[in-house]
Formats: C-alpha cells, sequence, structure tokens
C-alpha cells in the first residue's frame, strides 16, 4: 500500500513510509477517546483542569488587591479592563457594565479551551466536541432570550425583531420570517458551529503535518526534506493557531455582547 | 456500453463546495482589505465606506451560501 | 460629521454581524418553502433551487434596507 492513503483508524499506530504502510491520513477518530472512567474523557478532564486554572489565577490575582498591584494582579486587571472596556462598553455602552461578570467568564473559559489546543501534553482543543461550544450557545440563547423578554416585552419583543420600522407594508410578509428564522433560530446555530469549526479544522490539520512528520522521516532526500517541511508547517500553524484560538474566544464573547445588545435595546 | 475512463467517488457535493468557496473567499479578502484601506486613508467617510462593504460582503456571501445549496439541488 | 468612537453609532456594527445570518435565514426559509411546494408539485430539486435564490434576493433587500436607515449611512451623514 505504498502511497496510499488510509483513514488513520484503520491502522496500527507507528506506521511509516519505508514500512510499506499507507499515510495514515487523520479522520474523526482522533476526537474519539477511551474514557478514564464511566464517562470521564480526556476533553472532560481538560475543561475541569481549565476551569480550576481559571478560577485560581483570579482568586491570587485579586485575592489582595492594592491601589499599587502586584504582578499577578496588573495581569488579571489587563483581562478584565480588556472585556469591560474593549467588549462590554463598547459594544453594549454603560448599562452593560452589570454583564461584564458573564462575558469575562465566557471569554477566559471558551480561550483556555481553545489553549488546550497547543499546549504540549494535552494537544485537544476542547470546543473541537460539538457538545461544548452547543452547551455555550444553548446558554446565550436563553440569556438574550430572556432579556429580550424582560426589557421589551414577551410579544413585544418579536414583533420589534419581526417588523423593523420604515419599510413598505407589502415587504413585511416576505421578510418578517427572515427576521424571525435568524435572531431565534439562526444565531445560536451559526455561533456554535463557528467556534467548534474553527477548532476542529485547526486540530485536524495541526494532526496531518505531525503525522507527516513522523510518517516521511528517514535518512534519504524525500525523508529529511518531506519531514523538515512538515515540522516547519507544523510550528508555523501552532503560531497560527495561537491566534485563531484568542481570536474565536474574542468573537464568541463580542456576539454575546451583540446580542445581548440587541435584546436591551428594540432597533429604531 | 460506454467504457468509463475515469469514476470519481465519495463526497461529491463536499468538493463541489469547496470549490464553489474559493471565489467568495477571494471577494471577501478584497472588499475588506481596501474597505480598511479605504477608512484609513479617509476615516470622515467611515460612516459610508462601512456600508458599503457590508453591501459587497453580503452578495459575495450570498455566492458562498448558494454553493452550499447547490450539492443539494443537484445531488440527487 | 461624526466621528467613529462617538458612543451614538453603536447600531451599525451590531448589524454588520446580522449579514450573515440574514442571508441564511432566507435561504433556510424559502429554500424550505420552495422544497415543500416543489414536493407537492413533484419538482423538489427545482422548488429548492428556485426558493434558494428567492431567500437570497430576499435576504439582501432586508440588509439594504437596514444598512440605509442605520446610523452611519449616507442619508444620516447628509443631513449632520
Amino acid at each position: 500500500m505504498l502511497g496510499a492513503v488510509v483513514p488513520m483508524s484503520e491502522v496500527e499506530p507507528g506506521c511509516h513510509l519505508n514500512s510499506g504502510c499507507g499515510f495514515p491520513a487523520p479522520d474523526a477518530s482522533i476526537f474519539d477517546f477511551e474514557p478514564y472512567f464511566g464517562n470521564f474523557t480526556k476533553p472532560i478532564f481538560l475543561l475541569l483542569l481549565g476551569s480550576l486554572i481559571i478560577i485560581v489565577f483570579f482568586l491570587i490575582a485579586f485575592r489582595n488587591a492594592k491601589i499599587v498591584p502586584t504582578k499577578m494582579q496588573s495581569l488579571g486587571e489587563m483581562g478584565y479592563l480588556f472585556v469591560r472596556d474593549g467588549i462590554s462598553r463598547e459594544v453594549i455602552g454603560k448599562d452593560g457594565d452589570r454583564f461584564v461578570p458573564l462575558l469575562f467568564s465566557l471569554f477566559f473559559f471558551v480561550w483556555i479551551g481553545n489553549l488546550w489546543g497547543i499546549i504540549p501534553g494535552a494537544q485537544f482543543p476542547v470546543n473541537s466536541r460539538f457538545a461544548f461550544p452547543v452547551g455555550l450557545a444553548i446558554t446565550v440563547w436563553l440569556i438574550y432570550m430572556y432579556l429580550g423578554m424582560r426589557h421589551q416585552g414577551p410579544l413585544k419583543f418579536f414583533t420589534n425583531m419581526m417588523f423593523p420600522p420604515g419599510m413598505p407594508k407589502a415587504i413585511y410578509v416576505i421578510l418578517a420570517p427572515i427576521e424571525l428564522i435568524s435572531n431565534v433560530l439562526v444565531r445560536p446555530v451559526t455561533l456554535s458551529i463557528r467556534l467548534f469549526a474553527n477548532m476542529f479544522a485547526g486540530h485536524l490539520l495541526l494532526t496531518v503535518f505531525t503525522v507527516a512528520t513522523f510518517y516521511l522521516a528517514s535518512l534519504s532526500f524525500v525523508g529529511i526534506l518531506g519531514s523538515a517541511t512538515s515540522f516547519l508547517m507544523t510550528v508555523i500553524f501552532t503560531a497560527f493557531e495561537a491566534l485563531i484560538q484568542a481570536l474565536q474566544a474574542y468573537i464568541f464573547t463580542l456576539l454575546t455582547a451583540v446580542y445581548i445588545a440587541g435584546s436591551l435595546h428594540a432597533e429604531h | 456500453m460506454v467504457d468509463l475512463v475515469a469514476e470519481l467517488t465519495g463526497s461529491v457535493g463536499s468538493i463541489g463546495y469547496g470549490l464553489a468557496a474559493i471565489g467568495p473567499g477571494i471577494g471577501i479578502g478584497v472588499i475588506f482589505g481596501n474597505g480598511v484601506q479605504a477608512i484609513a486613508r479617509q476615516p470622515e467617510a467611515y460612516g459610508v465606506i462601512r456600508q458599503n462593504m457590508l453591501l459587497g460582503f453580503a452578495l459575495a456571501e450570498a455566492l458562498a451560501l448558494l454553493g452550499f445549496v447547490a450539492p443539494f439541488v443537484f445531488g440527487t | 460629521m461624526k466621528s467613529p468612537q462617538t458612543p451614538v453609532d453603536r447600531e451599525t456594527p451590531n448589524l454588520a454581524w446580522s449579514v450573515m445570518n440574514n442571508l441564511i435565514a432566507g435561504i433556510l426559509v424559502y429554500g424550505v418553502l420552495g422544497y415543500v411546494i416543489g414536493l407537492l408539485i413533484g419538482q423538489a430539486s427545482a422548488g429548492l433551487a428556485v426558493g434558494a435564490v428567492f431567500g437570497i434576493v430576499a435576504s439582501t433587500y432586508l440588509i439594504f434596507f437596514r444598512l440605509r436607515h442605520s446610523d452611519g449611512g449616507p442619508n444620516s451623514q447628509r443631513e449632520a
């Protein structure tokens, strides 16, 4: 099977070009893990560990808050001010300050979940399992639906959503369903898929080049050239992933803020 | 009986969508790249530039989403 | 003339994020509608195609309309 591409789940580990087996292309099986016990798998463990790290870090950072901050405290304040000024006040405004705790937790929760993808030893972005982004998106959906019904009235919320003022009457018949589906159904779907797909594709890409580095490695022209190129690509894409991970966490939080802002004030 | 020269099996629709996403990808890059450049050159025209930028984005994105529907239309 | 940082101009950036959602929703609503009508007349694929194109046209009109009437549009700038 020299030169063939076979799914990774169908070959035994340790496959090499010189041992005459095909390239073990990573497939969906790299996202499945043997549970440690019960249903407790590696993604759940990483998620809990990540939450613990965030909690401990910010407890230490803000435990003895002083006017002249220590290094840890100024680092924590930097993260807090980024979420408050860069996301909350920019999108929602001054009255969005009561949502800063939510946005702050969401940002760091998503970010550390993504960050596990490039941390050596862990090497798995938690949010590439679809259930985690879906859970987060459902939480966001419940929050902005509740806030919209609370601040605009249960029925007024939907009519404000469906009938933006200033349109010809006949057009409403065509456009009202689009607005309703867009705000109620498509929003959480795109929110979760955007995060999931980015992390899934990123992890797959990194695995392809890492596997290729080992698969091609040998003391020949093809071996050295192919292996070195794959290794270089792994390094480049790891740096690229670090950027994407922070960006996706930012976009997730920003969109949450945008949806909350849309629920607080009707469009006019 | 017609001799088969070449045959393509597997998920052809996903390959089609991949090809269909190239054009809008380039288009969206050009739109936002030039939009940011325009805002940098003339910050006071921010509103007009962003409005037209988003309109162009919507038109390019519509093609990408149409490519997503095409496999469903021609698939069966 | 408003500068980008004025807190009043907060709706256009929020509108920007709904562009893609509106397009998807347009295709979804009218694609499904077209598919169902197509099933009734025995041309499901053609119904889906027509519905999806109609949905794109409708949602593009919606986006165009909302952009034209949002803050920072050319209409509001001309008055200022």
